[in-house]
């Protein structure tokens, strides 16, 4: 794949984000307040939260603010691809796609660029805003660390999103495996609370989600700086988590490809 | 002439509507819809060849096969020499489709901004998608408009670009699936000469058009095919076609002067196949009739209708239209 089409894509969702003026602005806004409302959560909560948080600084504004930006990555990962066949099917224009000679995956994967794109820039807005407004020391970072983890992370949530995005294939509408993930990992993942306030048979479910190691990895990563060596438990963790469901999302991709060309159906919706 | 398109017992089954059990099992298609039945057609390059049929006869399948979008179940085709199964991206990248359908852009974007997202889509350099899309604007009248939004464009407007997009890859073959569907006279009239004139006549593409407007047909094609059922129930030039169906003239005599129960002698006549009589004002009688294998019995008939006392007032020939014939070979196929 070369640079010539993703860029044809940025280039296209750019023009039509910008398009729709108004919601652009409001999307980037909302991040302010959004996390303007955990911090004055983590006000009320106070130094009661130390025990829980000891390892990750002992405050809750940076832990949930860190929380917040991985778990905007893994919305992104889980439901870009299949939301994009949805509005390419539903806008009719996938069928003018498929009659070229680019390949669907690259059309799948430049379709989700955008997405990945604005929400970088909505999880830099995050950070930002957590330093300069509100406080959230980033001194430590360990940034390479940072961007491994944040690559495995992409990773491993891109491919359940291909997955995703196989059932949407085929079934047109509803994705069972974004609910589920979304949820659970929002549950117990640690998104909003380290799982360790969680009971021990809860925790055992946390172990089974990629972001729980994503979120352990990042936050220790850049709030402790921890070192690479330091973090190599939770990075093995993702790398072993993405060597399996990469290969596998894309084989039940093209049995979807494949059942939808059998019945027809690869631009209906 | 070469082939720019071979089907050969091209066949697809559709699996019954969404079962569950059929996921993972590609072998095992039960109930299955039979949308093409054994379709062979060879069409000749830099020909434009017609498909018509009914609703549901498979014309969009057939095209769909061809694109490579749908997969067939048995049979073969060839398309610009390249094997559907085997070849898809070959053949997509020498093929150009235009659907009646509208939708199939960005309507947000600008017109030319459409075209360069499919250039790109269509491996095509930057220059060069820049270089043809202005000379495609140029010769469809659409320059002035180009960077508007495409959901500002009319019908017509709109499918002149479906039409850029279909020529920016300058393809051997190209597939219309029915484009003048959603489109005035003047409209329909400018895309068939643009079709004829530009795509064909200068640029030597080869067309599949399909149309349920007959007149199109006539008008444009060198070749048809007739799809029923999934079925190929007729193939070949147009005036084959006429033949073939043995419809190729009638004739039309009104006379007056006579009862209607005398214009029923006329049955007695051999020679005339089918005939209509209808009453028109001041006692005249319109009578439509075709004669079997050769005009010589045209006197007879005259001669039977003066000899009953009618006077003739006139008699011409008329040549059958398409749909005469395509609505004769869609009552005989059982339609």
């Amino acid at each position: 794949m070369n640079c010539r089409k993703p860029l044809a894509f940025l280039k296209r969702d750019f023009h039509i984000a910008l398009s729709y003026r108004f919601s652009f602005l409001l999307q980037l806004t909302s991040v302010f307040f959004f996390i303007l409302s955990f911090y004055f959560i983590s006000k009320l909560f106070g130094k009661a939260a130390l025990p829980y948080l000891s390892s990750y600084g002992g405050d809750y504004f940076p832990f949930v603010l860190i929380g917040l930006a991985m778990a905007n990555f893994l919305n992104i990962g889980l439901t870009t691809f299949a939301e994009s066949i949805r509005e390419e099917q539903t806008m009719g224009t996938l069928e003018a796609m498929l009659v070229t000679p680019s390949k669907l995956s690259t059309i799948i994967l430049s379709s989700s660029l955008w997405n990945f794109l604005f929400s970088s820039a909505k999880v830099s807005i995050y950070l930002l805003l957590g330093g300069l407004l509100f406080g959230v020391d980033f001194s430590r970072t360990n940034l390479p660390a940072a961007l491994l983890i944040l690559a495995l992370t992409t990773l491993s949530f891109c491919s359940l999103g291909i997955i995703s995005a196989s059932f949407i294939m085929v079934f047109k509408r509803g994705t069972p495996i974004t609910h589920l993930l979304t949820s659970s990992s929002n549950l117990f993942g640690g998104v909003f609370f380290p799982i360790a306030v969680l009971p021990g048979w809860l925790q055992n479910i946390s172990k089974l989600l990629p972001i729980t190691y994503s979120l352990q990895a990042m936050r220790h990563a850049v709030l402790n700086g921890y070192s690479l060596r330091t973090l190599s438990h939770d990075l093995l963790a993702l790398v072993a988590f993405a060597g399996v469901t990469l290969p596998l999302s894309i084989f039940i991709f093209n049995i979807a490809v494949k059942k939808a060309k059998e019945r027809g159906s690869l631009a209906h919706y | 002439m070469a082939s720019a398109i071979q089907t050969v017992n091209l066949t697809k089954k559709y699996p019954a509507p969404y079962a569950a059990k059929n996921l993972f099992s590609a072998g095992r298609l039960r109930e299955s819809f039979t949308a093409l039945d054994s379709v062979s057609i060879s069409v000749d390059k830099g020909r434009l060849f017609g498909l018509i049929g009914p609703n549901g006869a498979g014309k969009t399948t057939l095209i769909k096969t061809l694109c490579t979008t749908i997969s067939p179940t048995s049979g073969s085709a060839f398309v610009n020499g390249f094997e559907i199964r085997k070849d898809g991206a070959k053949i997509r990248g020498c093929i150009g489709l235009i659907s009646g359908d509208q939708r199939s852009f960005y309507w947000r974007l600008t017109g030319k901004q459409n075209l360069e997202f499919f250039a790109s889509l269509l491996n095509l350099t930057r220059e060069t998608a820049k270089k043809r899309i202005s000379t495609l604007l140029e010769e469809l009248d659409l320059t002035a408009q180009a960077d508007k939004m495409f959901q500002t464009y009319s019908a017509g407007m709109k499918q002149k670009i479906a039409i850029a997009r279909g020529l920016l890859s300058e393809p051997a073959i190209l597939f219309l699936d029915e484009p003048t569907n959603s489109l005035d006279p003047i409209s329909a009239g400018y895309l068939k000469k643009f079709i004829k004139d530009n795509i064909v006549g200068e640029r030597g593409v080869t067309v599949l058009f399909t149309t349920h407007r007959l007149d199109e047909i006539e008008q444009l094609c060198n070749q048809i095919a007739v799809l029923d059922q999934g079925k190929v129930i007729f193939s070949g030039s147009v005036d084959e076609f006429k033949k073939t169906m043995h419809l190729s003239s009638y004739y039309v005599l009104e006379v007056n002067n006579i009862k209607y129960e005398r214009l029923l002698n006329l049955n007695n006549i051999p020679e005339i196949k089918e005939i209509q009589i209808q009453s028109r004002p001041f006692d005249t009688f319109s009578i439509e009739f075709i004669l079997a294998h050769s005009d010589s019995a045209l006197p007879s008939v005259i001669d039977q209708l003066v000899a009953d006392g009618g006077k003739i007032l006139s008699c011409k020939q008329e040549e059958s239209s398409l749909e005469d014939i395509y609505l004769k070979l869609m009552q005989e196929n059982g339609q």
